[in-house]
């Protein structure tokens, strides 16, 4: 069992952390877009924009970094330039075009911001173009037909590790930063910490929806079964339950630290703390996410 | 035609190559395997390498033919275990530490202890042993028999496939050759096949392609085999027999078709010795002779005599019209009882419901096997090799069911093995240009010889033994007993082959044979009906030589150099220069031409107008002097083979006090992915088949806590292979098989033929390979 | 060549499973090792030549599974570089000159392993190129599959795959022409195409 998990980190680690590092991105961002717009009611425009700016400025470079960590899933990357040639039917060239997008974007908004001018408008673009290539990610997956990939749960999972990716690492930011902030502060981020349980608790129940289905039956002798690929994503299937299982746990203790740190957080003040809980989120994200590449394994022999 | 909007077409891409062209040359080859097909292949030749086998065509299409080996050859001539050059033996027997000679060396080193042995202890001292490696003219076991003879050396005779076709042979006429059955395509004209025991689809793809052509034409075929075999999947009945109880089920449909009179009455009269009258004292058929008291100077003067029901007397055989086939009658004081009458009685003790037990098939199933061979005809029986001790009367059966019924010698009806082969050339002065001069030993008699130094009677000491165009340590019995017992009495071996292999080991010379397409061929029949010359497509690899250029080298050492002073082409001109050839279109210059010269018809049809082989000319289902296969001086209980009686195989059956220790029946199972044990190591079979595997039923598995996937030992007193375990419902329970052909070192250890056994037959001479038992246990640990 | 539409038809009450077809393709197009670009699957058991049941009441059958050449073929829509292409004639082809290698095509098939991925640089058991020199070369970090052998149909051949066969189970031809081999067998034979409720719409039909 656990030699198979390395095998398949070693063959699926490019695409494992490229989904991540986009949806950390575009999470990230979008979350402190909205931030910011929420906080300039309350503490003014230059003081939310200095108290959001440092997170939003740090999800290029992870974008970048998912970029090119996605370049050593390709047997050749020299050729990658090609990769949105097909952007009409090809989801994966709508990916690819959407995050060039989205860096692109927030590259303009970025030396933009620097020069002072902070346009509402370019950041809502950016703020799109993320989202989009984190819809456009998951509707690969979902195109393929494949068991556990073709079901709503890969655009669930997708964009609630995005959204929770988002609070998580906006709240680390706002919390181990603003000291200015302390009267507003539980307010804006204990509503958020709950909803990402709630969304954990939605994914959990897909899962739950979801696991019974790649169940291979074996008493059917069917052409079809016999030359699909489905039978065997579904042998995938027992290293997919047990990654899911253990990423959700470990997401879920991670935002109910989170989440407990921002209602207690007067008691215990710690940001390491809170950081911790936030890596163990993301250490929940990255077997959540390996569980959900495992099923394609057979493919990339 | 209508596209998917968004899917964007493009006409051609990536069509040309980057690629240097070559220049490619195209050869008109054979494959002359021992599978009898003979396709005919081109081999394409680039920059002096073979680099790909194609299937050409016969001036008949419907012999068009090729398989998965034949399609194979680029990567068994650069095999990775190829032959490069001749070496000797630097350390123990067996150890496989080689040293690089050169061919004066090797020639010298041999010419030098043939010589010595001769003329020490008689030329005698000197064997050669060959079987089926190749199956061509020039080069196969043929040219060794022409040098064996010239040097009064001894030959080994294969000991293989001789149980059933001996039995046949026997009725036919044709004794202990494979020439019995029609042109294996004139089963297209069949309205009933019987598969016996042939594993057809992987063994012979191509005659399973006649059976096709007769089944779309609403032919029955129906399977005999105890293995759910790819046939038995396609067939429209498969027939699952007790392992070895063959003959039992082959008599029992001869007493159905005698009871419900189904046989054909004018049929076995005219062509059967049915009607002859057999001597109770003697055994032997009444002749004339025994009448007169006046011995003609031929046999064939003396007349059979037959019962005339109109004067109620003996009479010569053409002297009455329609004799009587059955009864007991007095003759000169003589008691005699028709052939028929005996065969009658005798088989009346098979009835289905008497059998059905010892078969483990239904008795109802027999009756409808027997009605549906004897009235739905031409019927035709296509056999495996019958591989029990027991198998000799399969073989005798299947003569009376064609006796009974008169399916033999007509379009769609035939029984037997197909070997027609040098039926229109000159073989003999090829074969023995100063005569037969060899003693020849079965090999499985051969450790009798080696052990007592005796055959027939007289000294015959062996101190060197030549192998060629066969690997005895992998394919021929208790190879435990071959490598412990056989090799190491015999002073000097040298193994001529192109690849390694388990015999080449035991060598003290190996020489490098080169591979079929790297000499010129010359090749007939017999699963086809031409004759055809292969070309030579590539210079030999590495330092390799044809066998008939070895045969030039040691002939000439021997001082024999004379007989083999001929090109291939004058042996070729030699072979055809016949009246017969030449009736048949078959000419020198037409054959280096086309390649391919038809010399008989398509779907041809053996013992045409039933002329048989046999004393009588007849069909002898009453053999009256049933003699052994090979005269090894050792005389048989003729009363035991007059007519066929079933005795159980000699190990594999219930009665055996060893089936208490080893319950199950161990086969060796000849898969497509080779040939015996040719194209063992070749890598893209081996991509598919990459390990051998013994295949048990479910329940046997279960009762000894074994899994798919488990290392398993398959093992009885002689022997073993450790082996991985697969479970699989085609084989019957209380059956195990392992797949013919590995080598020792591709076994986890063992190997597959150390629990065969070397029982000697005395009949028939033959290698048992089925009639073994075994038991299997989980090996712990792996 | 507009209006051709090559279609493969075989025959599976034919079919027994003996690999020439297999080894045919190998030889053919020089497939490096390991890469198989037409299998023999068992239709019956688990494991190879396996039947299905409980003896005596067994069946098993073999069925060959190459690319389907879709005309419908999700693995032209899922490739971003249009390196996997729709020929006029029905070809799905595979271009190793501008394939990224990002597998898109073989997840989004729903056929099992009719593509393999060179992830390394092809090796080959001799030193030299065996079968068709027209046969394109392989290359590292693309993908392959059957080609139909278009480099032959180019050249007015058949596949290499379909005279080979042993039992004539397999034919080859243009579905447009209604007097070709293989429009005679569709007309004359039942037969199924794979998955079909994938609306994948192969050109391999399979008689049944």
């Amino acid at each position: 069992m656990f030699g198979g998990y390395i095998i398949m980190i070693r063959k699926e680690w490019s695409l494992i952390v490229n989904s991540l590092m986009v949806q950390l991105a575009a999470g990230m961002y979008t979350c402190l877009a909205v931030y910011r717009v929420i906080l300039e009611q309350q503490i003014g425009r230059e003081a939310a924009i200095t108290l959001t700016d440092p997170g939003m400025v740090m999800a290029g470079p992870i974008l970048l970094f998912g970029m090119v960590a996605s370049l050593f899933h390709l047997g050749n990357p020299a050729r990658a330039y090609r990769s949105v040639t097909n952007i009409w039917t090809s989801w994966l060239s709508r990916e690819i075009f959407f995050t060039g997008v989205f860096f692109v974007l927030w590259f303009v908004t970025h030396v933009m911001g620097i020069n002072g001018h902070n346009h509402f408008l370019m950041t809502f673009l950016t703020v799109v173009a993320g989202l989009s290539a984190v819809v456009s990610m998951a509707s690969i997956y979902y195109s393929t037909g494949k068991p556990g990939w073709a079901s709503q749960n890969t655009y669930t999972d997708f964009l609630g590790t995005t959204v929770i990716f988002g609070i998580v690492s906006a709240t680390v930011i706002l919390y181990t930063r603003g000291a200015a902030l302390e009267y507003s502060k539980n307010g804006l981020l204990i509503a958020p910490a709950i909803l990402a349980v709630f969304i954990l608790l939605i994914r959990c129940m897909e899962q739950i929806n979801l696991m019974p289905s790649l169940t291979i039956d074996d008493n059917v002798l069917s052409l079809d079964n016999l030359v699909s690929a489905e039978p065997m994503a579904k042998k995938s299937a027992g290293m997919y339950k047990s990654l899911t299982l253990w990423g959700m746990t470990c997401s879920s203790i991670g935002i109910c630290l989170v989440l407990f740190m921002l209602i207690a957080g007067h008691l215990i003040r710690g940001g390491l703390i809170i950081i911790v809980s936030a890596l163990v989120v993301f250490m929940g994200e990255f077997l959540v996410r390996s569980g959900f590449y495992s099923l394609g394994q057979n493919e990339n022999k | 035609m209508m596209l998917n909007k968004g899917l964007r077409e493009r006409k051609s891409g990536n069509t040309e190559s980057s690629q240097k062209v070559l220049d490619e040359k195209i050869f008109s080859c054979m494959c002359v395997g021992n599978c009898q097909s003979r396709c005919r292949l081109f081999v394409h030749v680039r920059d002096g390498k073979a680099v790909k086998t194609s299937m050409a065509p016969f001036p008949d299409p419907r012999y068009n033919r090729v398989c998965l080996r034949g399609l194979s050859h680029v990567q068994r001539i650069y095999d990775p275990n190829r032959i490069k050059y001749p070496m000797k033996r630097v350390g123990a027997r067996g150890e496989g530490k080689w040293e690089r000679i050169s061919w004066d060396e090797a020639i010298d080193t041999i010419v030098t202890k043939f010589k010595a042995y001769q003329e020490e202890f008689g030329p005698q001292s000197v064997a050669f042993s060959t079987v089926s490696g190749n199956m061509a003219m020039l080069n196969g076991m043929y040219s060794s028999f022409r040098l064996a003879n010239l040097m009064h050396a001894t030959q080994t005779d294969y000991s293989l496939d001789m149980a059933d076709t001996f039995g046949l042979g026997r009725v036919i006429g044709s004794g202990g050759v494979f020439n019995q059955s029609n042109d294996p395509a004139d089963l297209a004209n069949a309205k009933t096949i019987i598969v016996w025991a042939a594993n057809i689809t992987d063994s012979h793809p191509h005659a399973w392609h006649s059976v096709v052509e007769a089944q779309k034409k609403g032919a029955k075929v129906v399977v005999v085999d105890p293995r759910f075999t790819t046939a038995a999947a396609k067939a429209d009945q498969w027939i699952s027999i007790r392992p070895g109880a063959d003959p039992a089920l082959a008599m029992s449909m001869a007493e159905v078709i005698i009871s419900e009179k189904l046989y054909d009455p004018s049929y076995m009269l005219d062509h059967t010795v049915a009607p002859f009258l057999v001597r109770a004292d003697t055994k032997r058929f009444l002749r004339h002779s025994d009448l007169t008291g006046v011995k003609p100077e031929k046999k064939t003067l003396d007349p059979y005599m037959v019962w005339d029901s109109d004067t109620n007397e003996a009479k010569p055989l053409d002297q009455v019209k329609t004799p009587s086939l059955e009864g007991t009658f007095t003759v000169s004081g003589i008691t005699v009882t028709t052939a028929f009458s005996l065969l009658k009685g005798e088989m009346s003790q098979y009835t289905p419901e008497s059998v059905a037990g010892i078969c483990e098939v239904k008795a109802e199933d027999i009756r409808l096997l027997a009605r549906l061979y004897a009235t739905n005809t031409p019927s035709s029986i296509y056999p495996g090799f019958i591989q029990y001790n027991n198998g000799l009367q399969t073989g005798h059966a299947w003569g009376i069911l064609a006796s009974l019924t008169g399916n033999i010698a007509k379009q769609g009806a035939s029984v037997g093995h197909c070997g027609l082969s040098g039926y229109n050339l000159n073989m003999l002065p090829f074969l023995f240009p100063r005569g037969k001069n060899t003693a020849t030993i079965p090999w499985v008699y051969l450790k009798e010889v080696l052990k007592t130094g005796q055959f027939y009677g007289k000294p015959h000491p062996i101190k060197a033994m030549y192998f060629h165009g066969s690997n005895v340590v992998c394919n021929a019995s208790n190879q435990n007993e071959i490598i412990n017992t056989i090799l190491p009495a015999i002073e000097f071996i040298v193994v001529v082959d192109m690849i390694e292999t388990d015999t080449t080991r035991y060598a003290d010379i190996i020489l490098p044979a080169s591979h079929w397409f790297e000499r010129m061929e010359f090749v007939q029949g017999p699963d086809q009906p031409y004759t055809t010359l292969s070309e030579k497509a590539i210079e030999p690899a590495y330092e390799s030589k044809s066998d008939m250029d070895i045969y030039r080298l040691i002939s000439k050492g021997m001082g024999l150099g004379e007989f083999f002073d001929y090109t291939d082409e004058e042996f070729i001109k030699k072979l055809i220069d016949t009246d017969a050839a030449r009736a048949a279109g078959l000419t020198w210059e037409r054959l280096k031409e086309e390649k391919v010269i038809q010399t008989l018809p398509s779907c041809w049809v053996n013992w045409k107008g039933n002329k048989f082989p046999s004393p009588s000319g007849r069909l002898e289902f009453y053999l009256e002097n049933p003699q052994p296969r090979v005269d090894c001086g050792i005389e048989i209980d003729q009363s035991r083979e007059h007519l066929p009686i079933f005795t159980p195989p000699v190990e594999a059956w219930p009665d055996n006090p060893l089936w208490k220790k080893y319950p199950l029946v161990y086969h060796t199972v000849r898969h497509r992915w080779r040939l015996h044990s040719q194209w063992y190591s070749t890598p893209w079979l081996r991509e598919l088949d990459q390990e051998p595997v013994a295949r048990i039923n479910p329940r046997d598995a279960k009762a000894r806590g074994i899994k798919e996937g488990d290392i398993v030992e398959v093992y009885n007193d002689r022997g073993h292979v450790v082996i991985k375990a697969v479970l699989s419902e085609a084989q019957r329970p209380g059956i195990v098989t392992v797949p013919k052909g590995w080598q020792r070192d591709q076994f986890i250890a063992g190997s597959y033929q150390e629990l065969t056994h070397d029982h000697v037959n005395t009949s028939d001479y033959n290698q048992s390979f089925y009639d073994v038992l075994c038991n299997v246990r989980k090996v712990q640990g792996r | 060549m507009a209006d051709k539409k090559y279609v493969m038809v075989i025959d599976l009450k034919l079919c027994i499973g003996c690999h020439t077809c297999a080894i045919a393709c190998k030889q053919g197009n020089n497939l490096p090792n390991e890469v198989w670009w037409n299998r023999v699957m068992t239709f019956g058991g688990p494991t190879m030549d396996t039947p299905h049941g409980v003896f005596p009441n067994l069946k098993m059958s073999f069925l060959t599974l190459n690319c389907q050449h879709c005309d419908d073929p999700p693995c032209v829509k899922a490739c971003p570089a249009e390196a996997t292409y729709k020929r006029e004639d029905g070809l799905v082809m595979q271009d190793y000159d501008t394939c990224l290698g990002c597998r898109m095509c073989i997840m989004a098939c729903p056929y099992n392993d009719v593509r393999t991925y060179n992830e390394n640089h092809p090796q080959y058991y001799l030193d030299f190129p065996v079968g068709d020199q027209s046969a394109k070369e392989q290359q590292k970090g693309t993908v392959s599959k059957c080609t139909f052998c278009y480099h032959r149909l180019d050249a007015g051949l058949s596949p290499n795959c379909i005279e080979v066969c042993p039992v004539r189970a397999r034919s080859f031809g243009d579905i447009a022409d209604s007097d070709s081999d293989v429009s005679k067998l569709l007309e004359a034979r039942t037969h199924t195409q794979l998955l079909a409720d994938k609306g994948t719409k192969p050109s391999v039909f399979y008689l049944i």
